[in-house]
C-alpha cells in the first residue's frame, strides 16, 4: 500500500511536468514575444499552471503518507525514477526529438541521483 | 542563429528557475524550523496565521517565481532536456542544507553529484537540434 502510494507520488509529479509543458506550449503559442514581467501573474494563474501546482500537490501529500510507512532510504532512490518518466512522456506525447546523446546523458543524470539518494538515506 | 540564440535563453531561464527553487525550499526549510511548535491542525486559523512569517512567505514568493521561469524556459526548451537537467536543484539543496543548516555531505553525495554534472554537461551540450518551436507546430 505504502510503495503503491509513493509510485502513485511519482507518476503525479511526472503527470504535473507534462501538464506544465502543454502549459508552456500554449503560452508560445498565445504570444510568441513574451514580456515576462507583464504577464507574470497571467502566466502562474493559467488554469493548466494551477492544475500542474495541484498534482504536485498532491504528489507531496501521497509521497509523505508514503514515507509515514517506509524508510526513506528504500523510498528516495525512486525519485530518480522521474528522470527517466518525464522525458518518456515528452516524446509519447509531444514528439521530442530525443538523440542518442540525450538519452545517454538522462542516463548518467539518473545514476547521479541514485548514487546521491542512496547515499544522503544511509549517511546521513 | 534563432534556434541557438533561444537554446541560450531557455538556459538562463533554467538555471536562475533552479537556484529560486532550491533558495525557496531553503527559505521554507529555515522558515518551518524556526517555528518549532505549530498549533494544532484542528485549530486551522491559528496554525495559517502560525505559518505568516518573513521566511515562508519570501520562500513562497520565490517559489511563485521559479515557477514563472520554468514555464519560460520550457517555451524554448524540449522538457526531455529541461526537466533532467533541473537534477542541479537537489545538488543545489544538498550544498545549501550543508552550509546553512550542517547537514552531512558524505564521500558518495560528493561522487553523486559530479556524476550528475556530468550528465546535465552532457545533455545541454549536445549540438542536436531540438524539437522545433512550438509555434510552428500549431
Amino acid at each position: 500500500m505504502a510503495l503503491a502510494l509513493a509510485f502513485l507520488s511519482i507518476a503525479l509529479m511526472a503527470i504535473s511536468q507534462l501538464v506544465f509543458k502543454a502549459a508552456s506550449l500554449r503560452l508560445a503559442a498565445s504570444a510568441p514575444r513574451l514580456k515576462p514581467r507583464g504577464s507574470f501573474f497571467a502566466m502562474i494563474s493559467q488554469p493548466q499552471v494551477i492544475m500542474a501546482l495541484g498534482l504536485n500537490g498532491c504528489a507531496a501529500v501521497c509521497w509523505l503518507l508514503a514515507l509515514s510507512q517506509l524508510d526513506l532510504s528504500y523510498a528516495a532512490p525512486l525519485l530518480s525514477l522521474n528522470y527517466l518518466l518525464v522525458p518518456i512522456g515528452a516524446f509519447l506525447l509531444f514528439r521530442e526529438k530525443v538523440s542518442r546523446q540525450r538519452i545517454l546523458a538522462i542516463l548518467v543524470i539518473c545514476s547521479g541521483v541514485l548514487i546521491c539518494l542512496f547515499s544522503s538515506s544511509s549517511g546521513g | 542563429m534563432k534556434v541557438s540564440s533561444n537554446k541560450t535563453r531557455g538556459l538562463l531561464a533554467l538555471a536562475v528557475s533552479i537556484v529560486c527553487c532550491a533558495a525557496s525550499q531553503l527559505l521554507l526549510k529555515s522558515g518551518m524550523s524556526a517555528i518549532g511548535t505549530l498549533p494544532a491542525l484542528n485549530n486551522l486559523p491559528a496554525y495559517a496565521v502560525s505559518l505568516i512569517t518573513p521566511p515562508i512567505i519570501g520562500g513562497l514568493m520565490l517559489y511563485a517565481f521559479g515557477t514563472a521561469l520554468w514555464l519560460i524556459c520550457l517555451t524554448k526548451l524540449d522538457l526531455s532536456v529541461a526537466y533532467p537537467a533541473s537534477a542541479v536543484q537537489f545538488l543545489l539543496i544538498f550544498a545549501g542544507a550543508w552550509y546553512f543548516f550542517g547537514e552531512p555531505v558524505t564521500n558518495p553525495r560528493l561522487a553523486g553529484a559530479a556524476v550528475v554534472i556530468a550528465g546535465v554537461l552532457l545533455l545541454t551540450l549536445d549540438r542536436k537540434p531540438s524539437t522545433p518551436s512550438p509555434t510552428t507546430l500549431n
